[in-house]
């Protein structure tokens, strides 16, 4: 919608306050004239009277706010990202399992629990390394916890046969299980090197 | 995990935090209570910025759990719901708010195409969208235990009740 540009009206237009009441009113006819005749064009040229007036209108008001509002969202995403990061790999268990330190057998980790239910696993050891890991025990009351398990416990299976210890990354959407998981495990590689009875 | 899993979350609450802001900008603007100091073209071209911002951070958000390989989320459970094997409600909620989201910004720039009625019909499925991305939060699960996440919730929510009240109860100021 094209609007004439507003002119304010006597005392209140700071360009006209300082005259005589005549003076003024002259001067804000010829304003208002001006104005008209502007809008006249602008609607003529089918553009906007700002523009038309030789004046361009601000696209975006709100610029430094906007580019702030950017700033702080990648900022924070950043920041986010590298503390979750952190928070999971300082919880982790971590211990290092040089080769040929295992005993052979089978060992079988504590029982961990958490808010969805116990975990406990069992490895193999053979020729000082971990050959094989099972679940004995996963969360598994309800019918999402047992679908989360069926996908996690493989993941975290074969990322301790390739760490060959208790540092391993926790499975996405199942950050309970891997926990209890890695608590267990780690148990059941203390008791592996004889700092532990084993089972 | 995956550098796409802590992605996933991180653009998750800040796509939030924007669309409250969104929110929040735009009813004060619809409630008129802009203030003096700053024209309501800053409120208005903020809010629309926000918004806009607010989507972007959604659809990465999307993006990045699809990436996910741990997450066991497929392209398509994204796109439909209810179609998820893992935390079916949770990502079906998800992603009935993503397109609200998506109606709700995609209809403000060619808002002169709308009747008004049906341009505010819209909009206003921002609000119903927000409560199903704190459903899907604390659904989700995985950064529901968090006592941050909790009191930014907290914090969130009580931000956008004062504008809601005015807007809702006509205490217009200005």
């Amino acid at each position: 919608m094209k609007t004439t540009p507003r002119i304010p009206v006597g005392s209140n237009n700071p360009k006209v306050a300082h005259l005589d009441p005549t003076q003024a009113a002259a001067q804000e006819r010829a304003a208002r004239a001006a104005a008209a005749r502007i809008a006249v064009q602008a609607r003529a040229a089918g553009t906007s009277p700002t523009k038309a007036a030789g004046r361009t209108k601000r696209k975006h008001p709100a610029r430094r706010s906007r580019i702030a509002a950017l700033a702080l969202s990648l900022v924070g995403t950043g920041a986010m990202t590298v503390d979750m990061f952190h928070a999971d790999h300082a919880s982790a268990v971590t211990v290092s399992t040089a080769q040929g330190s295992l005993k052979k057998g089978s060992f079988t980790g504590a029982v961990s629990s958490n808010k969805w239910g116990d975990v406990q696993v069992r490895i193999s050891v053979a020729g000082g390394k971990i050959t094989g890991v099972a679940a004995l025990k996963t969360p598994d009351h309800r019918p999402k916890s047992v679908r989360i398990n069926d996908r996690a416990v493989p993941l975290l299976k074969a990322e301790v046969l390739t760490a060959q210890s208790a540092s391993i990354n926790n499975v996405s959407g199942a950050t309970y299980t891997s926990d209890s998981y890695k608590v267990s495990l780690q148990s059941a590689i203390d008791q592996a090197r004889g700092v532990a009875t084993a089972a | 995990m995956t550098i796409w899993w802590y992605l996933t979350r991180s653009t998750g609450i800040v796509a939030t935090v924007l669309a409250v802001g969104s929110i929040v900008w735009g009813t004060r603007f619809s409630a008129r209570a802009t203030g003096t100091r700053l024209g309501p073209n800053w409120w208005l071209d903020l809010h629309n910025w926000l918004g806009g911002l607010a989507l972007a951070f959604t659809i990465a958000h999307v993006a990045f759990s699809v990436l996910d390989s741990d997450s066991g989320l497929r392209f398509v459970d994204a796109l439909i719901p209810g179609q998820a094997k893992d935390s079916t409600t949770a990502v079906s909620l998800g992603v009935v708010a993503t397109y609200a989201f998506v109606l709700v910004v995609g209809t403000s720039w060619p808002r002169k195409r709308f009747g008004r009625r049906v341009w505010r019909a819209i909009h206003l499925l921002s609000l119903p969208a927000i409560v199903l991305v704190g459903l899907h939060t604390f659904q989700m699960g995985s950064d529901a235990p968090s006592t941050v996440l909790r009191a930014l919730t907290v914090g969130l929510v009580a931000v956008m009740l004062y504008p809601l009240g005015l807007r809702l109860f006509g205490l217009r100021k200005s």
